[in-house]
C-alpha cells in the first residue's frame, strides 16, 4: 500500500468530491492565483482541496504535517529535492522496461541486450532502495512531531534496518556489473511433456564439474587422492538458437523481478513526490497571509456541529487587494440548532463577501489548512454545494431554458444528490422573478433541506423571506455599514 | 488373428448417391465425415442397433461419458502423432510414455462404454479379453517405470563459459528465489514466473542421454517390450463416436426450437407413414419455426405427385420426407412424432440443376437423369424424388414426359413423390397431394399439405413544478418516496 502524507490508510470520510463549480464560485482558484504562480502545482493543490474529506482524524493528520513542514521549512525543500530525483529514477526505470518490451515484442533481443536491461534493472532498484534510506535518513534530522512524517520515517528505516535490505542491495551489485565475459549458468527443469519449463539462473557455486581433457593435459598431477570426480557432460554445439533464447529468457525474468520490485518501491513511495506540493502551496499560503500580517489559525472542531468563526476574511479579497487593512472581517456562527442562516442587505453591501468568506473557510480548514481568521471551531461536512445566481451569459448551456429555469433546474439536481450532513451556499437564488414568487418558492426548499438536516446559508435581497420564517427556524443578519454584518 | 469389433458395422453395400444429399441439402447441416456414414443404408438389424445407441444417448449423462471417451481416444491418437514427429531422443522417450498411458486410458474407456447397447457392448468385451487386459497390466508397469526413470532426470544445470557443461542438479537454488525471499520478507510481492513449454534440442537431448545412459537403457528396454501393440486400433473408434454425436448434436439443435424426435418402427412390408414430420435441413437457415406435415405412402398408394402455389413448401416437403427417410436407413432417429417405415434398398433424387449444360440441353439431361435413376432403382425398394422435374420444357412435352416417368415408376413398383406446377396431374390416376393455406394458424402464413382430389403568475409555480421542487412535490419528496 502507497504511503500517504495526506489520506489515511483506514479514511473513515463519506464526503462528496466538491465541483469545479464550487471552486469557482468561491473564487478559490483566483486566490490561490495570486498565491502559486505554477499552474500545475495549484492544479494539483485545488484537486485535493475538492477532494473533500470529513474524516477529522485526516483534517488532522493534514493538519500537524503542515504544522511540522511550518516549523522546518528546509525539510520540505529537501524533501521535494529528493523526491524529484526520485521521480526522474522512476522514468529512467520505466524506459528500461520498456525497452525489453519493445527488444522482446520486435524480437530483436539478444543475451547481449537482455544482460544490458538486467544491468540497467539492476542498478534501478539499487537506487531505489538507496532513495529510501535517503528518506529515512533526512527525516532523522528534524524534530517531528506529525504522525504522517513520523510514520514515512518509520516505513523507511523499518525497511533499511532489515538485514535484507542489505542482501537485497548486494544482488542488485552483482547484477549491476554483470558481465559478458563470466560464467553464465542456468537451472533448467522439464515438465511431464519433457518440455523446459523453467531456466533461470543460478550462482556459480552450484557448478561442479571434472574436466576429464584438463587431467589428460597433466593437471591430475595435482589431483589429491581424496579428490571427488563430478559427473558432467559437455554440450555439443546448437545451431538452433535454443541456449540463447533460453539466455534472454532467464536473463529477463531476473530483470522481470527487479522491476517488479522497483515498481513497488515507486508505488509505495511515489505519492510522496506529488502529495508534496500540496504542502508546498500550502506554506506558500500561509507565508502570503503573514506577508499581509494576517492572523491565521488552525481549527478546531465542536462535537455538537456548532460553528464559531472570530474575524473571519475573504481570501480573495485579502490576496487581490494592494493593502490587507481595506479587507473587513466579520464572525460566522451556525449554533447546533441552527439549520440556517439568511443573511439581508442591499446590492454592494458584502454579502457575496461574507458568503464567500464562509465557503473558503470550510474548504480550508476540511482540507487540513489553517484559515484566515482569530479563532475558528468548525464542523465537517459531507457534501457543500453552491448555487449562485450568474449573469445571463453563464447559461449557455440549455439555450433552450430562461434564466430562472436554470436555476431551478440546478436546484432539483442538487435537491436529487444532497445527502444529510450537507452544506449549502445560495446567493441571490431566484432573483430573476417575480420576488413574491422567488420568495416563496426558496421558503419551501430551505425548509426541504432543513427537513433533511442540510444547513444552508443564503444571501440575497428578497426580504419577504424574512417574514416567512419563524425566529426559531433561521438565523437572520443583515448588513451593515463598512461591510459589517450586524449580529 | 482376432480384429477389434466395428461400431459402423454394415454388410449392406449400396451407396446413396451424394446429389440426393446436396439435393435435400444434408450438406448444409452435417460434415462430409457424417454424410460419408449416411451414404450407407442399413440392413434392419444394423438399424436397430443403432436406434438402440441413440435412444441411449438420449440421457445428457451418457452423451457426456460417450464425449468422454471421444476425448480420450483422440488424445491417444495425438500421442501417436506427436511420437511420430519425435525426432528427438529424450522427446521420443517422453512421447512413448504418454502414448502408452493414451493408450490404457483409451482401452479402459471403451472398456466402460459397456452399458451402451450392442454395438458397444462388442467393443467392450474385446477390450475386457484376457489378452487385452495382460497387455494393459504389464504396459501400465512399463509406463509407470518409464515416467519414474523420466522423473530423475528432469532437472539439470548448465554452465556457458569457455566450455558449455551440463551437470546434475544438486538442489540449487536459483537467483530469482533468493532474491524473492529478500524482496518478501521485505514486504514486496514478486510474482511467479509463468511455466515454458519449450522444446528441448538435440544438444541438450545427447547431452541428457549421456549424463543418465543407465536410465535411458532402462527405458528403451520397456518401450522395446511392445514393438508388435497396435496402439492405433482404439483411434478407428473416434469417426464412428463423432457421427454418433455429431447426429445427436443437430437432435439437440433440433429440440431447441421443439422440433421432436423418435425412432421410426421398421416397417416389415413397404411403407412410409409418418406423423408430424419435420424438415430439419431447415436449420441450416436457423429457421425456428419449422411446420411439421404427415406422410403416408404404402404399397397401395406408392407414389404421389405434389401441387401448390410456389413458396407453399412443396420442397420442404419433399425434403422432409427425404432427409428423414435417409436419416432412418442409417439408423439415426427421424425428426417425427412417430413413423414406421420400410428399410428401402436405396433413395435417390432428381432436382433442377444449374443452367449450364455443357453438351446438351436441359430437356435432354433431366431425361438422361431420369433414366440414369430408374436404372439404378431397378430390380430395388426405392423411394424417388422428382422436384419439378422437366419443368424445363414446353407444358405438353413435359406432361408426357412425366406421365411416362410415373407410368415407370408404378411398374417397377417403385415408391415415390413427384413435385411439380403441371396441375394437367390431377387427370391422371395418381394420387395428387396440394401444399394449401393452414387456417388453423392464424398468426403465420404457414402451408400444409393435404390431400387434395399559461400566464406570468404561473410560470414560477409551473416550472417549478416541473422539476418536482414545488411545495407539494418537495413534500412527497420527503414523505412519499424520499429524498
Amino acid at each position: 500500500m502507497a504511503i500517504s502524507i495526506l489520506y489515511l490508510n483506514e479514511r473513515n470520510s463519506y464526503a462528496e468530491t466538491l465541483s469545479e463549480r464550487i471552486l469557482y464560485h468561491l473564487s478559490l482558484d483566483r486566490s490561490f492565483s495570486h498565491i502559486c504562480a505554477d499552474v500545475k502545482k495549484r492544479d494539483y493543490f485545488l484537486s485535493v482541496v475538492s477532494d473533500l474529506t470529513n474524516d477529522k482524524n485526516e483534517v488532522l493528520y493534514r493538519q500537524e504535517i503542515v504544522k511540522d513542514f511550518e516549523n522546518n521549512p528546509s525539510l520540505l525543500e529537501q524533501l521535494i529535492s529528493l523526491s524529484t530525483r526520485f521521480e526522474e529514477l522512476r522514468i529512467t526505470q520505466k524506459t528500461a522496461g520498456k525497452d525489453e518490451y519493445r527488444l522482446n515484442a520486435t524480437g530483436t533481443a539478444s543475451s547481449a541486450t537482455a544482460k544490458n536491461i538486467l544491468q540497467a534493472q539492476a542498478l534501478c532498484l539499487k537506487r531505489a532502495l538507496l532513495f529510501i534510506k535517503a528518506y529515512g535518513d533526512l527525516l532523522a534530522n528534524f524534530d517531528l512531531q506529525s504522525q504522517g512524517l513520523n510514520n514515512l520515517y518509520s516505513a523507511c528505516k523499518k525497511m533499511y534496518e532489515s538485514p535484507d535490505f542489505t542482501k537485497l542491495i548486494t544482488f542488485c551489485s552483482k547484477y549491476e556489473n554483470f558481465s559478458a565475459g563470466g560464467y553464465w549458468d542456468f537451472k533448467f527443469a522439464l515438465n511431464d511433456e519433457g518440455r523446459i519449463e523453467s531456466y533461470e539462473l543460478i550462482d556459480h557455486r552450484y557448478i561442479h564439474v571434472t574436466d576429464s581433457e584438463l587431467k589428460k593435459k597433466g593437471f591430475s598431477l595435482f589431483k589429491k587422492a581424496e579428490e571427488v570426480t563430478y559427473p558432467c557432460q559437455r554440450l555439443s554445439p546448437a545451431k538452433d538458437g535454443l541456449y540463447e533464447w533460453l539466455a534472454i529468457s532467464a536473463l529477463s525474468g531476473l530483470s522481470g523481478v527487479f522491476a517488479k520490485i522497483s515498481e513497488q518501491i515507486f508505488e509505495k513511495y511515489g505519492l510522496i513526490g506529488r502529495e508534496l506540493v500540496f504542502y508546498d502551496v500550502a506554506l506558500k499560503y500561509i507565508q502570503a497571509l503573514s506577508g499581509k500580517k494576517v492572523s491565521i489559525c488552525y481549527p478546531t472542531f465542536s462535537e455538537d456541529q456548532s460553528i464559531k468563526v472570530k474575524n473571519l476574511y475573504d481570501l480573495y479579497l485579502l490576496m487581490s487587494k494592494p493593502n490587507p487593512s481595506d479587507v473587513i472581517p466579520n464572525d460566522f456562527s451556525l449554533g447546533k440548532d441552527n439549520d440556517g442562516l439568511l443573511v439581508f442587505g442591499n446590492n454592494g453591501s458584502g454579502k457575496t463577501v461574507y458568503l464567500r468568506s464562509i465557503g473558503t473557510m470550510q474548504v480550508l480548514a476540511q482540507a487540513g489548512l489553517p484559515i484566515p481568521c482569530e479563532r475558528a471551531e468548525v464542523t465537517l461536512f459531507s457534501q457543500l454545494a453552491t448555487q449562485f445566481s450568474e449573469a445571463e451569459k453563464e447559461f449557455c448551456e440549455g439555450i433552450d431554458a430562461g434564466r430562472f429555469e436554470q436555476e431551478v433546474r440546478e436546484l432539483a439536481a442538487m435537491v436529487d444528490t444532497l445527502k444529510e450532513g450537507s452544506l449549502v451556499f445560495l446567493n441571490e437564488t431566484f432573483q430573476s422573478t417575480a420576488y413574491i414568487e422567488g420568495a416563496e418558492g426558496l421558503y419551501h426548499l430551505l425548509k426541504h433541506f432543513s427537513a433533511f438536516n442540510i444547513r444552508w446559508i443564503l444571501v440575497s435581497h428578497l426580504r419577504q423571506l424574512e417574514e416567512m420564517f419563524e425566529p426559531n427556524e433561521a438565523i437572520v443578519l443583515h448588513t451593515g455599514e463598512g461591510y459589517k454584518i450586524s449580529w | 488373428m482376432i480384429h477389434a469389433p466395428r461400431l459402423l458395422n454394415n454388410r449392406f453395400t449400396t451407396l446413396l448417391p451424394n446429389t440426393l444429399f446436396s439435393d435435400l441439402q444434408i450438406d448444409k447441416i452435417l460434415s462430409a465425415q457424417a454424410i460419408a456414414v449416411l451414404q450407407h443404408p442399413c440392413e434392419p438389424n444394423e438399424i436397430a442397433r443403432r436406434n438402440e445407441l441413440f435412444l441411449l444417448l438420449d440421457k445428457s449423462e451418457n452423451v457426456a461419458h460417450m464425449e468422454n471417451t471421444l476425448s480420450v481416444l483422440c488424445a491417444n491418437e495425438r500421442a501417436l502423432y506427436l511420437l511420430k514427429e519425435a525426432k528427438i531422443p529424450l522427446d521420443t522417450y517422453y512421447r512413448q510414455a504418454e502414448l502408452f498411458e493414451a493408450y490404457l486410458a483409451s482401452c479402459e474407456a471403451l472398456v466402460s462404454m459397456y452399458g451402451f447397447g450392442e454395438l458397444f457392448a462388442d467393443v467392450a468385451d474385446y477390450y475386457s479379453s484376457e489378452k487385452s487386459r495382460n497387455l494393459r497390466s504389464e504396459m501400465k508397469k512399463s509406463a509407470h517405470k518409464i515416467r519414474s526413470l523420466l522423473l530423475e532426470m528432469n532437472a539439470g544445470l548448465l554452465s556457458f563459459a569457455d566450455k558449455n557443461w551440463l551437470t546434475p542438479d544438486y538442489e540449487a537454488v536459483s537467483e530469482i528465489e533468493n532474491i524473492s525471499v529478500c524482496a518478501e520478507r521485505l514486504g514486496f510481492a514478486v510474482p511467479k514466473k509463468k511455466p515454458q513449454n519449450t522444446k528441448i534440442n538435440l544438444s541438450l537431448s545427447d547431452a541428457m542421454c549421456r549424463l543418465y545412459s543407465d536410465k535411458v537403457a532402462q527405458i528403451e528396454d520397456e518401450i522395446a517390450k511392445y514393438a508388435d501393440a497396435d496402439f492405433y486400433e482404439p483411434t478407428a473408434y473416434i469417426p464412428e463416436i463423432k457421427f454418433f454425436l455429431e447426429i445427436h448434436g443437430l437432435i439437440q439443435r433440433a429440440a431447441k426450437i421443439d422440433v421432436p424426435h423418435s425412432n421410426a418402427k421398421i416397417a416389415q412390408t413397404p411403407k412410409y407413414i409418418a406423423k408430424r414430420l419435420y424438415d430439419v435441413s431447415l436449420l441450416a437457415k436457423k429457421c425456428e419455426n419449422i411446420v411439421p406435415n404427415d406422410a403416408d405412402f404404402t404399397e397401395n398408394e406408392p407414389f404421389c405427385f405434389l401441387l401448390g402455389a410456389n413458396g407453399g413448401g412443396k420442397t420442404t416437403y419433399l425434403r422432409a420426407l427425404g432427409v428423414n427417410l435417409v436419416f432412418f436407413l442409417a439408423g439415426c432417429p427421424v425428426f417425427a412424432k412417430e413413423a414406421e417405415i420400410y428399410p428401402f434398398d436405396i433413395v435417390l433424387s432428381h432436382f433442377p440443376k444449374d443452367e449450364r449444360f455443357d453438351n446438351t440441353g436441359r430437356l435432354d439431361e433431366e431425361r438422361k437423369r431420369t433414366e440414369e435413376m430408374l436404372n439404378m432403382a431397378e430390380n430395388k425398394v426405392a423411394f424417388l424424388f422428382f422436384n419439378e422435374t422437366f419443368s424445363g420444357t414446353d407444358d405438353k412435352r413435359g406432361f408426357e414426359l412425366l406421365t411416362d416417368t410415373a407410368e415407370k415408376i408404378e411398374e417397377s413398383k417403385h415408391f415415390g413423390l413427384y413435385v411439380t406446377h403441371f396441375h394437367e396431374v390431377m387427370s391422371l390416376d395418381y394420387p395428387v397431394l396440394s401444399a394449401e393455406v393452414d387456417l388453423t394458424d392464424a398468426n403465420k402464413r404457414t402451408f400444409r399439405i393435404v390431400r387434395s382430389k399559461g400566464s406570468a403568475s404561473s410560470y414560477a409555480a409551473d416550472i417549478l413544478k416541473k422539476y418536482r421542487l414545488d411545495k407539494d412535490s418537495l413534500e412527497s419528496r420527503r414523505y412519499g418516496h424520499g429524498n
